[in-house]
């Protein structure tokens, strides 16, 4: 079944993300979806995520189709203006591409290109009603396509936990009526936030994805919280990464604080998407502790 | 050098209310002002100066000749009405930031025109892009105030009500949120 037909169905959906390498190489992002992420719904595939030039999202998401997963093609307006993002979302549908992920994307001194010129000729709202017009077989400019229109599964992002709730659920509003069909959130932390945030966002009625990310070490939790837009780990979790060094190495308290927040959202949400930034492979004990969570 | 054009009737009707008070700058050196095309509007509108407060001033984003020039109007101030700005994006941000808890609404587009040489637009974060909607934001720009320039909303990248890029500088749509909230 389809990610669209799985969250219609009400199905709660898992997605997980992979990141492309800066290279040319595939192997081990396949080797890695293939091993662990068999499981999931569907499978982002993130484009020059923190500003970093890498493989492109379209061409991974191509190969991850091609070896029988369900992708999600990342689009950032960053780095295209609405001529390609427009031509983009074409070739993402000659590939049979329909999931999309668009975005606005971090700005370009946040990643190893800082004098990039950045361009966000288009934003995440008006890129989501750039999908809706190819849909109807036009372009931005009222320009009629050739032949049969695209179809889109399109996704948008939104930050619950952000210091600015209501400024988040405003964008989302916007988000959805410019056509996004469902969102995946920053990675969350905060229980309370999410289910707060939830039950004003449940009017919209459009299925939202949990983030979750496995913490790998105290200092990765700092570094978040430092430096991540929308994420704010509290004290208590990074003390239980600090007091066993070992444990959170192995992955093990990081899953088992992940599961915790999942068991406690989990009624305010329609699925997870797990951000496991090169640990897919902790992916699959994830999915069989959830089930105990149930 | 810059230019001003007169919105469209259409525009300007939307924006008018029985109670609008009117100010009209009566333009400075640098700027090109429709002043004899906005008071010809305004007419075609059913608007006549008799039954309708005009404050009209030169240098209007000077708020000292501003603050002058409304002497005699305080009274109708101090009423609900909104604010109807015949001026640059300059005069249109001053007096938001004058009247902080009114709204108010720009008359006109502002165009760059090459060869100036006084104070500029900047300034006042007025961009001069020749499409404004500052009506919609609280006066606050968002092609000035946002680093990525966006006009649909905040990114998601502020942190703790600061810009993604720039620790020292405040989210310009989170200004936006706030100003509206104080304006209703």
């Amino acid at each position: 079944m389809k990610l669209k037909e799985r969250l219609h169905s009400g199905e709660f959906v898992v997605t997980a993300e992979v990141g492309p390498p800066k290279g040319i190489s595939l192997f081990e992002v396949l080797e890695s979806a293939k091993a662990f992420l068999g499981d999931t719904a569907a499978i982002n595939v993130t484009d020059c995520q923190a500003s970093v030039m890498r493989l492109g999202s379209l061409a991974t998401c191509k190969a991850l189709l091609d070896s029988g997963h369900e992708p999600i093609f990342q689009m950032a307006c960053r780095d295209r203006n609405r001529i390609a993002l427009q031509s983009d979302l074409l070739s993402a549908a000659y590939f049979g591409i329909e999931n999309v992920l668009l975005l606005t994307g971090d700005y370009t001194t946040l990643g190893d290109s800082p004098d990039a010129k950045p361009v966000y000729d288009l934003d995440s709202v008006s890129l989501l009603h750039a999908a809706c017009e190819l849909e109807r077989g036009v372009d931005l400019n009222a320009n009629a396509l050739s032949g049969s229109a695209p179809k889109f599964f399109k996704g948008a992002v939104v930050s619950p936990c952000s210091d600015s709730p209501d400024v988040q659920l405003h964008k989302m509003d916007r988000k959805i009526t410019a056509g996004a069909e469902f969102f995946q959130t920053q990675a969350i932390f905060e229980p309370e936030k999410f289910i707060a945030f939830m039950d004003k966002a449940s009017r919209f009625n459009v299925p939202v994805l949990l983030g979750v990310v496995i913490l790998k070490s105290a200092g990765m939790a700092r570094f978040m919280n430092r430096n991540i837009a929308g994420v704010s780990i509290p004290e208590w979790i990074i003390d239980k990464l600090d007091a066993d060094k070992e444990r959170a190495k192995s992955g093990e308290t990081g899953l088992e604080i992940a599961a915790s927040i999942i068991s406690k959202c989990r009624n305010h949400c329609a699925g997870l998407h797990i951000m496991s930034l090169g640990w897919e492979d902790k992916v699959p004990s994830l999915l069989e502790r959830m089930g105990n969570y149930k | 050098m810059f230019n001003l054009t007169l919105k469209s009737d259409n525009e300007l009707l939307s924006m008018l209310t029985p109670d609008t008070i009117f100010v009209v700058c009566m333009g400075c050196d640098e700027v090109i002002f429709p002043e004899i095309d906005g008071v010809a509007a305004l007419r075609r509108m059913g608007v006549s100066r008799a039954d309708l407060t005009v404050v009209d001033t030169f240098y209007v984003c000077n708020l000292d000749y501003f603050e002058v020039a409304m002497q005699s109007h305080k009274g109708q101030f101090a009423s609900n009405g909104r604010i109807l700005v015949f001026s640059c994006g300059a005069g249109v941000q001053q007096l938001t930031s004058y009247f902080a808890d009114k709204e108010v609404f720009p008359a006109c587009n502002t165009h760059l025109l090459p060869g100036f040489q006084g104070v500029t637009p900047s300034e006042f974060d007025c961009a001069l892009c020749g499409d404004c909607h500052l009506n919609y934001t609280g006066a606050i720009c968002p092609i000035t105030s946002c680093a990525k320039s966006l006009l649909g909303g905040a990114c998601g990248g502020a942190k703790n009500g600061f810009c993604e890029i720039d620790s020292e500088t405040e989210c310009g749509w989170e200004r936006i949120y706030k100003r509206i909230n104080i304006q209703n």
